[in-house]
């Protein structure tokens, strides 16, 4: 292995085709997936490559994972493996065996995602009646079963009281976080999300209010230049650099943006290893190249810039057409004279 | 007296909620909160060992360690290499 290659700490795996579901704000199917699914014997490889590797951290996302028809044995053989699993779910399903293999070794960490407290609003979101139901049941059993969990809220607008309700409903529940995710202008959110719906005035607002006003469980996905110091601590910076994602036809991907962005795919396996994808992929290569020295903008005179490398390159890729364009709602805080002064430096 | 100084390209901030230490070569940052953002912020203040101690002494009279502990966070400080 060549001294300049970063390990491979991270992997996100989307075993599963697609989704039970239709999310509003999804990216992960907006062009429908169209190959064949590795076999569960083909998983079993490349995660036993990824180890390897040195891979220590394994996430099972989607579209959604437990929509996979062998994820019980995955689950198990991948928990036979990883020290850390972390599984991002609907949490609409519910596969049989799959609490007996929690059971045997518990994830790292299961995130479900809920949207409103009310389970209209919920239904209508995800796309699908009863939605809310199965979701909050799900999350109960996490709770019951000691397993550590988080719930995900996805929000378009900046509006206090939905976010009140979901705490006192996940205070209900026993959830251990609730984390706010701020609905991007990619896949399906472009026509609805977060960032062009509000005046950076009134997200900056709300931030401050998220910070002030709600229990410190509560946590808002904001980039870190935009935290409290306080909030700093905690603050998880996204891995991308150590990472790879791999599509549920063995496709190699920058996480999974390769479902609806086909050039930040490279590779297949089985045909191609782990440890050629990640040596080799041009779509690796690339991030490591160009993050963080060349990121623009704000992005550019920001003293988190070196850990947080503008907070989410897909979502940059999107609003700002490259992976060096810089986070939206820092660039537009920063136009506006909201970024805090404090976080900025001359490079 | 025991002169305290960052080191070159170490920055601090100051902010509501505590403070921060940024090394602008190396990119390290750390954050500082309750005491040691105190501390932190005599040190860019050009206050040196001694007179730190006597604030603290003042701020914390019942604490028996403070010397000890303020040694520990220097030498915390010198080994990241935001201390000269
Ligand atoms: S300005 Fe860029 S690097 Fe700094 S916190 Fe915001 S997104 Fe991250
Ligand atoms: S680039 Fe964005 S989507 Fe990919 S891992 Fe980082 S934060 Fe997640």
């Amino acid at each position: 292995m060549s001294s300049q290659l970063p390990t491979l700490g991270v992997l996100y795996i989307n075993p599963a085709g697609g989704c039970n579901l239709h999310c509003r704000h999804c990216w992960v199917n907006e062009g429908s997936f169209t190959g064949e699914l590795l076999s569960l014997e083909n998983w079993k490889e490349l995660l036993s490559q990824s180890v390897a590797e040195g891979c220590s951290y394994l996430k099972l996302t989607g579209g959604e994972p437990l929509l996979y028809h062998d994820i019980v044995p995955l689950y198990r053989y991948s928990a036979s493996l990883f020290p850390r699993i972390v599984i991002e779910t609907n949490g609409t399903l519910q596969p049989e065996g799959l609490w007996e293999a929690f059971a045997e070794k518990k994830p790292f960490h299961v995130s479900v995602s809920l949207d409103n407290a009310e389970a209209r609003l919920h239904d209508e979101f995800r796309g699908q009646r009863g939605a809310w139901e199965k979701t909050v049941e799900f999350a109960e059993k996490l709770v019951k079963n000691n397993i550590s969990n988080q719930i995900i809220m996805s929000v378009s607008t900046a509006q206090r009281q939905p976010v009140v309700d979901m705490i006192k409903l996940a205070q209900q529940i026993g959830t251990g976080t609730l984390k706010i995710n701020f609905i991007t202008p990619s896949g399906r959110g472009k026509s609805d999300n977060f960032f062009d719906k509000n005046p950076i005035e009134d997200i900056i607002e709300f931030f401050t209010w998220i910070d002030k006003e709600t229990p410190r469980g509560v946590l808002p996905s904001v980039p870190a230049a935009l935290l409290p110091v306080n909030r700093l601590k905690n603050h998880g910076y996204c891995p991308v650099r150590n990472l790879m994602g791999v599509l549920p036809d063995g496709t190699f991907s920058l996480c999974g943006v390769a479902f609806s962005r086909k050039e930040m795919a490279w590779g297949k396996f089985p045909a191609i290893s782990v440890h050629d994808a990640w040596e080799n992929s041009p779509v690796y290569k690339m991030i490591r190249s160009s993050l963080p020295h060349d990121i623009e903008g704000v992005c550019h005179r920001c003293i988190h810039r070196d850990s947080c490398i503008g907070q989410c390159v897909v979502n940059n890729m999107e609003t700002g057409g490259a992976v060096t364009s810089p986070d939206i709602l820092c660039q537009r805080a920063y136009e506006a004279g909201l970024f805090p002064e404090t976080r900025l430096i001359e490079r | 007296m025991e002169k305290l100084e960052y080191a070159k390209g170490v920055v601090f901030r100051r902010e509501p909620a505590g403070g921060i230490l940024f090394n602008i070569d190396t990119g390290d940052l750390q954050v500082t909160e309750g005491v040691a953002f105190g501390i932190c912020d005599m040190i860019d203040n050009g206050k040196d060992k001694e007179k730190i101690l006597s604030e603290l002494r003042k701020h914390y009279p019942e604490e028996q360690d403070l010397e000890q502990d303020l040694d520990d966070f220097i030498k915390e400080l010198k080994e990241k290499g935001a201390l000269v």
